[in-house]
């Protein structure tokens, strides 16, 4: 056939194409190259057929990407899949950065993908904020959660640990001095006369009594032990260590503390003390009572003075 | 016999006092006419791979003083990539993404799209970007302490639409 019939065949061809669609097989070159006469129409068919094999494959890639087969691959000299293969890549990159940004990396940003890049770079702002309130509620929860921790564990009026928290404490420095076989001293102390106190003086000046001797005795303890207030005008002190005879040397320097320090009320402030020392088969209970009893003796013998247990 | 050239940082001048007027941009076309016709007279003198591997050692060092003096190299490594990306963009060397990246095993896969060196050239049938190899493997040298190569494996001139570079410790 001559170059204008093999053109004729080959525009028939394409306008069937373009009505019907590419189908299964693609772009199939109607007619053999070689059956155009002159030298010039078959290299022409020889170029188009090639342009149909192009066409058809980057048909086909661009249908794999489509798919998500991200990993496709087509040849480098396919003239009409070069910007699939931007686009390949623009894909590739979006899939690192949604597994980023799942792992919390909240960097990312995707440039010149136009609507896209400011959908991604929203999304990533809006993640970004969520994350700031989260953790601002997590701060917010953390100081609420100290604050009722502290409102647990500490007496409102001296600041020092309540009962509640000394009794847990002593259960641990028990567990402590039975397992390592440990000294442990406890000291019971009352204030003398705090009825009288607050009668002669008022409730508020019995406070400000009760607030002064905890400050007098917790610059008299060391770090390791626990000052605590039991009830009323009762404290209690925990000292990791100390045998009995050490534990009585330590009440009677709290108790000269109180005694020579100067309490807003027009009378002298002092305070009895029971000692008392850790035995191999005591609970907290025991242990508190045998100084509550050395403290009870203290107050018998005329106050202001330090009693050991018994 | 002369004394080789050291390169430093402050070589690259005060560009607001010496132009004033022009600024501190020029064309992609410019550079690009400078780096081929390097590599066109270099190439001559001593061999297309002799003339690859100076490409390369430049583009490291290049791209280590590149990562000291404008990158921030304590960053952790996706805060690192994310200020690196927009560095060259900025400074429109090219558009960085990441395909895949491992950092037990220090090996990463890049794309750079709109190349400085090579986006818009015609099809030589093989990669181009040798200083760019050494650009990057310098950056990342820089920023880990161990020494990387990169290997363009798709480059604009090789018919693909995205330079692509598979990077990798050379210990690991």
């Amino acid at each position: 056939m001559n170059t204008g019939q093999a053109l004729e065949t080959i525009a028939n061809y394409l306008a069937q194409a373009m009505a019907r669609g590419l189908g299964r097989n693609g772009l199939v070159f109607p007619l053999e190259c070689s059956a155009v006469d002159d030298r010039a129409g078959q290299d022409f068919c020889k170029i188009l057929a090639q342009i149909f094999t192009q066409c058809n494959e980057a048909y086909s890639f661009a249908q794999a990407i489509a798919n998500g087969e991200l990993q496709a691959e087509v040849s480098r000299a396919n003239i009409f899949a070069m910007p699939l293969k931007a686009l390949q890549a623009s894909l590739r990159h979006l899939t690192w950065q949604a597994n980023q940004v799942a792992a919390g990396d909240l960097n990312q940003q995707v440039d010149f993908l136009g609507e896209f890049s400011l959908a991604f770079n929203h999304l990533i702002e809006v993640l970004r904020d969520k994350e700031t309130l989260q953790n601002k509620y997590q701060e917010s929860l953390q100081t609420i959660n100290a604050l009722l921790e502290k409102q647990a564990t500490t007496d409102p009026l001296t600041g020092i640990f309540n009962r509640l928290k000394f009794t847990k404490l002593l259960e641990v420095e028990i567990c402590r001095a039975q397992r390592y076989k440990s000294p442990l001293g406890i000291i019971m102390f009352d204030i003398d006369k705090f009825k009288q106190i607050n009668d002669s003086y008022g409730h508020q000046a019995g406070d400000s009594v009760l607030v002064d001797i905890a400050r007098v005795i917790k610059a008299n303890v060391r770090t390791t032990d626990v000052f605590a207030r039991w009830g009323g005008e009762e404290f209690m002190i925990i000292a990791p260590g100390c045998r009995l005879e050490q534990s009585r040397q330590f009440a009677d320097m709290l108790r000269l503390r109180v005694g020579q320090h100067p309490f807003s009320v027009l009378q002298p402030v002092t305070a009895s003390f029971g000692v008392a020392a850790f035995k191999p088969d005591d609970t907290e209970i025991s242990l508190t009572n045998r100084a509550d009893q050395a403290l009870y003796r203290a107050k018998a013998d005329g106050r202001n003075r330090v009693e050991v247990e018994e | 016999m002369q004394k080789p050239y050291d390169f430093t940082w402050a070589d690259l001048g005060n560009l607001t006092e010496g132009r004033p007027n022009l600024g501190n941009e020029t064309s992609v076309a410019i550079y690009r006419l400078m780096q081929f016709t390097f590599k066109d007279v270099l190439s001559k003198e001593l061999g297309r791979e002799r003339t690859r591997e100076i490409f390369v050692q430049a583009g490291h060092l290049s791209g280590r003083e590149f990562c000291r003096h404008v990158l921030n190299c304590t960053l952790p490594f996706a805060e690192f990539i994310a200020e690196l990306k927009a560095k060259l963009i900025a400074l429109k060397i090219g558009v960085l993404q990441v395909e895949e990246a491992s950092l037990p095993g220090l090996h990463f896969v890049l794309t750079v799209s709109e190349d400085l060196d090579c986006s818009g050239l015609p099809v030589f049938g093989e990669t181009v970007c040798d200083y760019d190899e050494g650009f990057i493997a310098g950056i990342f040298r820089e920023y880990t302490g161990q020494e990387f190569t990169a290997r363009e494996v798709d480059c604009w001139a090789t018919g693909d639409r995205t330079c692509r570079f598979q990077v990798k410790s050379i210990g690991g």
